[in-house]
């Protein structure tokens, strides 16, 4: 029951950390695999706050999320006017630095020792502790998530992120600033990685340089693809399949080694086929067309 | 006419690419409220000259003056704020939204486009709305795409899309317009639709200027020609003049 | 002292920089004339170590015999990787965006297929002792290995060199580069082209991941560091040029072994990504890369 309980809430987690990918990949075209370097920053923030300064979680929050915001601003502001393929490479050389400097500032974060015993948040006196309240408290995040996330795609902003997306010249074209739009929701999905990251880390309790690398980062636009990209709800069902898989695997007795690289080849797979088939994934965005029928 | 390029002008104008010179010392003007077009054969630099004119792309030498403001080295959407605009040849609409999105998303200053935009509440928003709402219907019901509004563009007719290319480049509000290609894919019938909206612009004071290989179509409506090749200019003038040209007739039969 | 210090560190950057030149140009000649970016490239070059390892070690085949099937092996997982996964995104007209990602789900398939087949523990492919042992030259030391080392890349190298320029489907992957409508147009055969485009950069790969593993030993995730050695060469030698890739790859094993000297070596992978970093921001076509054109829309 409580192993359940835990995978609700790394569900609820990796609804997060969809989510603010599909914010940048989904709703606006930017194609990051650095995402699990946000991630990092904000379980990195987190983990080293709690521990080592007694910060509360909730400053802690903050403190991941500037900390994502400025250096997803500076990476922003450095490399979109790249072109697609190009970008993604700045990306990833991004990803990796990031991993590096993750595993070899032993100063800050321990390096390949990684950080233990990360507390689980209080908050106004009132502590989660407890995988039943944590995993209500992840998924009260994870509503809030959706709630910005769904905000986003209906408003005339994110339309704007549409049209960025369909045609970045034509956007600009019309008199739209590009460069800001992009810059903006790139932050957007730092800051909720990082938020991701974070809880993450107080839900294990221990986080190594090993889990914030490229596969990470894969995996998570792997979860956007398949869920949809642009829908907000697909992420969320996509990670509960995806995370549930190894799990439901171990019921029927098989070994770790093998449950989790079956989740990987069937994620692999499916993003692949949902990519020949249904190139906007299992629940195509829905489209509002604003007030017109009049 | 007034030519004095007090509206707008190039002068000296280049760019190249490695070695290959897209544009060479392009020099021309444009009068308010006229209609101009830019021929010459295919790969003359006729869209390169546009890409320079709008900011796609930026100039090695030369200048860009629009209304006295200095173009060269400025972003598109700066350049749509100073009442600038184009259309592509390929349309670069947004195919997976609306008709009336795509026109919609054309209209200036939106203040409620913004992150922060996201968590004003709805009644804030709707006021802003409101007032954009009737010139984007306006503009539908200007070119006959009313009952279209909510199809998805991509399931549109070219000549549809056209239109609504056309809606899009309306809604800026921009006084001079550049269209790249209106013309092409579209039938006899579609063309003279759009030949008489064109001249419509034009009577109510838009400026344009356009690139187009319908000859016909070219020399029935435009004011002025520039005739473009191997990124040179090398002949302008009204219709007739440019049709007497024997250079332009030249290269035009391939010599 | 230090001279020879120096020296010796600079022909061990040689060294490792030859089969760095290999990983280079073997993701140049899949790029520059289908302009895929085949992240799956990490897979192949993991398989083709481990590939190595199942016929040398396993089933103790000859060594140059291993290499050289591991090296066909490859040069079909590539192809193969192009019928399956490209091709067909191709004819539906689908954008880069859509083959990276792919491209991202193959290499999962195949990463996890690995650890499936022969788990995670780091493996080593032996190498006769005497290949091993140093030869003193001066105050420098060679091993026979070294020697082999760079004959092989060396080869490979100027075989790459001689197949561009003088066959008639080498120089058809230069025109497909150069123009790829243009190419078309006058009748190059653009599939044979991608076919050859992803054999031999994978059969490539294959050499380098051989030496690099016989050297450093094989583990599953040696994939993406070779990507990237792949990729910043590439980049910075320019896309397009395979010289460029080369000499690229040789300046990254020389900074890497050289630097060591004064940069602590757990640093010397960040240095190389934001020397590619900085490379897209400012100067996207490398050294000899070709002027970019104006932008794609």
């Amino acid at each position: 029951m409580i192993y359940f309980v835990y995978v609700i809430s790394l569900i609820a987690v990796y609804g997060v950390l969809t989510i603010s990918l599909n914010l940048s990949v989904g709703y606006t075209g930017i194609l990051s695999v650095a995402q699990a370097a946000f991630m990092g920053i904000g379980a990195y923030s987190a983990a080293i706050l709690l521990t080592q300064y007694g910060f509360n979680f909730f400053s802690t929050l903050l403190v991941g999320m500037a900390a994502a915001g400025l250096v997803s601003w500076g990476l922003a502001w450095a490399t979109l006017r790249l072109k697609g393929d190009y970008y993604v490479i700045a990306s990833f050389g991004f990803q990796i630095i990031i991993y590096n400097i993750f595993l070899n500032w032993i100063g800050l974060t321990r390096g390949p020792f990684g950080i233990r015993q990360i507390p689980a948040p209080r908050a106004f006196g009132f502590a989660f502790l407890g995988p039943v309240k944590y995993a209500l408290f992840t998924l009260g995040v994870l509503a809030v998530c959706l709630w910005v996330a769904r905000r986003v795609g209906e408003s005339p902003y994110g339309k704007v992120l549409r049209a960025i997306r369909e045609d970045e010249a034509a956007a600009a074209s019309i008199g739209k600033n590009v460069s800001r739009y992009k810059i903006s929701i790139f932050m957007v999905s730092a800051m909720l990685a990082s938020v991701g990251g974070a809880l993450y880390a107080c839900l294990i309790t221990y986080i190594d340089p090993f889990t914030f690398t490229i596969h990470e980062s894969i995996f998570i636009l792997a979860l956007v693809i398949i869920g949809g990209s642009g829908n907000v709800y697909g992420s969320v069902i996509g990670a509960a399949v995806l995370i549930s898989i190894p799990e439901v695997l171990r019921f029927f007795d098989v070994p770790t080694t093998v449950a989790s690289p079956i989740r990987e080849v069937l994620y692999g797979a499916l993003m692949i086929i949902f990519l020949r088939l249904r190139p906007r994934g299992l629940l195509p965005e829905r489209i509002t067309s604003g007030a017109m029928h009049r | 006419m007034n030519r004095d390029g007090s509206f707008f002008k190039v002068e000296g104008l280049s760019k190249a690419f490695g070695g290959l010179h897209a544009v060479e010392r392009a020099t021309f003007r444009v009068e308010k409220g006229s209609l101009t077009s830019l021929i010459g054969p295919n790969g003359a630099g006729k869209t390169t000259l546009f890409d320079l004119i709008s900011g796609f792309l930026t100039a090695d030498e030369g200048r860009i003056l629009f209304q006295g403001e200095e173009l060269v080295r400025r972003k598109p959407h700066e350049i749509v704020s100073l009442g600038m605009a184009r259309t592509f040849q390929h349309l670069g609409l947004f195919n997976q939204l609306s008709v009336w999105d795509n026109v919609f998303l054309g209209l200036p200053g939106k203040r409620r486009e913004t992150l922060w935009g996201v968590f004003l509440p709805r009644s804030i928003l709707r006021r802003e709305e409101r007032s954009i709402e009737e010139r984007t219907r306006e503009i539908l019901n200007f070119l006959g795409l009313h009952e279209k509004a909510g199809e998805r563009v991509a399931n549109l007719s070219w000549g549809d899309q056209k239109l609504v290319s056309i809606g899009r480049l309306l809604a800026t509000d921009g006084e001079f317009l550049l269209l790249d290609e209106p013309a092409s894919g579209l039938s006899d019938e579609q063309i003279e639709h759009l030949k008489s909206l064109l001249r419509g612009l034009v009577s109510r004071g838009k400026t344009i200027l356009l690139i187009d290989h319908n000859m016909e179509a070219v020399m029935d409506i435009s004011d002025w020609v520039i005739v473009l090749n191997f990124g040179k200019i090398i002949a302008e003038g009204r219709p007739a003049e440019i049709l007497a040209n024997e250079e332009v007739v030249r290269i035009y039969l391939g010599v | 002292m230090a001279f020879w210090l120096f020296l010796q560190l600079l022909i061990n950057g040689i060294i490792v920089g030859s089969l760095y030149a290999l990983l280079g140009i073997s993701f140049t000649a899949i790029f520059a004339p289908t302009r895929i970016f085949h992240f799956m490239h990490a897979s192949v070059y993991v398989f083709s170590g481990y590939f190595l390892y199942q016929f040398a070690m396993r089933w103790g085949w000859p060594l140059p015999v291993s290499i050289l099937v591991a090296m066909l092996l490859a040069g079909m997982m590539g192809v193969l990787a192009e019928r399956v996964i490209y091709s067909p995104l191709r004819r539906m007209g689908a954008g880069s965006m859509e083959m990276l990602l792919s491209s991202f789900g193959g290499y999962v398939i195949l990463q996890n297929m690995i650890l499936l087949i022969w788990k995670s523990d780091p493996r080593t492919v032996k190498i006769p002792e005497f290949l091993k042992n140093g030869i003193p030259v001066g105050l420098l030391t060679f091993t026979p290995m070294d020697i082999i080392t760079i004959i092989t890349s060396g080869a490979a190298l100027l075989g790459i060199a001689l197949f561009m320029r003088h066959t008639k489907v080498g120089k058809a992957m230069r025109a497909v580069e150069n123009d790829p409508m243009g190419a078309t147009i006058i009748g190059i055969p653009t599939e044979r082209v991608r076919f050859v485009s992803f054999f031999l950069g994978s059969a490539l790969v294959a050499v380098a991941a051989a030496f690099i593993v016989m050297d450093k030993g094989l583990e599953p995730t040696i994939g993406i560091n070779a990507v990237l050695v792949a990729t910043v060469a590439m980049i910075v030698g320019g896309v397009g040029s395979y010289s460029g890739a080369a000499l690229a790859g040789l300046m990254i094993g020389i900074a890497e072994n050289v630097g060591i000297w004064q940069i602590p070596s757990e640093w010397k992978n960040t240095i190389t990504f934001c020397v590619l970093v900085l490379f897209i921001l400012f100067r996207p076509r490398g050294f000899f890369g070709h002027r970019m054109t104006r932008y794609e829309g």
